[in-house]
Parts: structure tokens; C-alpha cells; sequence
């Protein structure tokens, strides 16, 4: 299925709070320079443009591997790159193989990691060592995403996809940052806030509603797709790079 | 059984029919249904909204 994203999405810009475009440009040459190769290979993979998974690792971490809310290197439950929980990766996992959906790359760095799975599909848990390895976390920030976007372009649960092909990243963005049973996850995907209906027909009036109740992934969604924000770079001063298609 | 109970029992089973799928497209709703295509064949352009 072919989808389109506009980038930079008309009304947003990023937040000049979290720096100025040359500074949000040399953080994503740090990235590309550090982690390049692990995000070909996860964007080959998983058919996720790798401006995208670029962005994640750079609205997540900033490109330190081991950034966590709790302190550099201490294990909170959403240590490393991409800031993913370690509590539901498990399942994550058991379930991309479950569908078929591991390809056998994906698989021999899992392997390369200790990660197997057994005759009932099942893997080990996931631990905070885990999360710390840069091209281990790369592959599997990008397995989430591939299924954020599989379950929420749907058929029947189309909610992230426009009539017109348009993938809304905006909602992407919103559920990987907010979760998808959590509390904060319930009110970026209910229908209703508080009662009153959510206009979600453009990306600024959904991220308007995430503001009000998630401040800081209204912030992501600016930094990411907004004017002088990551994708904007990465797919015009970066194009060069390989990393803004 | 006269005509009062058989559209009694007519009335019983058509409601646990109903009620058997009603629960059936629940459950079917809430499993995940990521397939192994979606993943293959998905395929993403950025469009650049200053070239259009």
C-alpha cells in the first residue's frame, strides 16, 4: 500500500525552544554518523523511510543511547535510542513472528542479541541491557512503528489513514509517544475528550487536542513534521545523506 | 408444544444466535490482524509541501 506524508506539514513549526535549525541539523549528522547503517538496515527492513525513524531516535533521545527519564544509563523502563518500553517488547516480538512478519535479517540481529524464539513463538523478556544497544533498539523502534502503522491504517480501524492515501504521522507519532492502553493513550486515540468530540481532520487541529492534555507530544509532532523540524531537514538540507527519502 | 412455545423457543434461539455473534465480532475486533503484507508491501513517500 502506497502512502503519502506532507512534510513540513502546513501550520506547524518546530519549537525553536528545543534549538535553532543548524543545531537540530548537526544533531541529526551526529545520528546519521553514529547510527547510519543500523537505520538503512531497519528501514529496508521494515519499509519505514529512514527520515522517519531518524526523526523518532532524534525527538526521543536526541541520539544519546543511553537517555533515560530516570537519569543517563540508570533503567528506566524506556531507556536508549528510541525510548521504547522494555515491559511490552516481549509481545512486541512474539507477535511480528507470530504474523510472519520478520524478515530474516531482522531475525539474525535478534539472534545476534540472544534473542530466539522457540517452537510456541516465544522469545526471552527484554531487559535494559537490551535497550542500550543501539542497532538492537534501532530494529525494534522500528518493529513498533511497523505495526503502529499496520493496525492504524487498517481497514477497520483506519483511523490514521486519509481517503487520499495520506498517512496522518501526526496520530503515529502521538500513539507511539502516548502508548496504546495507557491513560494518555486512550485520550490521543478516544474519539471524544472530556465529552467533546475531537476534530482530527487536520494534523494542526489534532495536535491542538494533544496539546491540551500531552504537552509533550504535541511538542514531538511540531519537531518532527513542522517547518525548520527533523523531517523537514533530513528531506531537504540532508537529502544528500541518503537518509531524506 | 403448542404455538405459544414454539415461537418461544423460535425467540430463544435467534437471541442466543444473536448474542453469539455480537461476542464473535468483539473478540474478532479487538485481535490483532497486522499481517505479514501489510509489511511487505508497505510503501511511504514524503512529499515535500514547498514543491507542490
Amino acid at each position: 500500500m502506497q502512502y503519502k506524508i506532507e512534510i513540513p506539514t502546513i501550520g506547524l513549526v518546530a519549537p525553536k525552544s528545543k534549538g535553532s535549525r543548524d543545531s537540530l541539523k548537526n544533531m541529526l549528522l551526529r545520528i546519521i554518523k553514529n547510527y547510519g547503517n543500523f537505520i538503512k538496515v531497519a528501514s529496508e527492513e521494515s519499509n519505514i523511510p529512514a527520515s522517519v525513524i531518524a526523526s523518532f531516535i532524534a525527538v526521543e533521545s536526541g541520539g544519546n543511547p543511553i537517555a533515560s527519564a530516570s537519569g543517563n544509563g540508570t533503567c528506566h523502563n524506556t531507556i536508549g535510542l528510541m525510548q521504547w518500553n522494555r515491559n511490552y517488547t516481549k509481545s512486541t516480538l512474539e507477535k511480528e513472528y507470530s504474523a510472519d512478519r520478520l524478515t530474516d535479517v531482522e531475525k539474525g540481529i535478534l539472534r545476534k542479541y540472544g534473542i530466539t524464539f522457540n517452537k510456541d513463538g516465544k522469545t526471552r523478556k527484554i531487559n535494559c541491557n537490551d535497550q542500550k544497544q543501539p542497532e538492537l533498539n534501532i530494529l525494534i523502534g522500528s518493529i513498533i512503528l511497523g505495526q503502529l502503522i499496520s493496525e492504524l491504517t487498517s481497514k477497520n480501524k483506519g483511523w490514521a489513514l486519509e481517503q487520499d492515501n495520506t498517512l496522518r504521522l501526526d496520530k503515529i507519532i502521538s500513539v507511539y509517544n502516548a502508548g496504546m492502553f495507557g491513560t494518555t493513550g486512550k485520550l490521543a486515540t478516544d474519539s471524544k475528550l472530556r465529552g467533546v468530540p475531537v476534530d482530527t481532520t487536520s494534523v494542526k487541529k489534532y495536535r491542538d487536542v494533544v496539546a491540551t492534555f500531552n504537552p509533550t507530544t504535541k511538542n514531538y509532532i511540531d519537531l518532527i513534521m513542522g517547518k525548520d523540524g527533523f523531517m523537514d531537514i533530513l528531506t531537504s538540507d540532508l537529502i544528500n545523506e541518503r537518509y531524506g527519502k | 408444544m403448542n404455538k405459544k412455545e414454539y415461537l418461544l423457543l423460535f425467540l430463544g434461539l435467534t437471541a442466543i444466535a444473536v448474542t453469539g455473534v455480537f461476542i464473535y465480532k468483539s473478540v474478532k475486533g479487538l485481535s490483532s490482524n497486522i499481517t505479514k503484507e501489510q509489511k511487505e508491501e508497505l510503501d511511504i513517500k514524503i512529499v515535500r509541501t514547498d514543491n507542490k
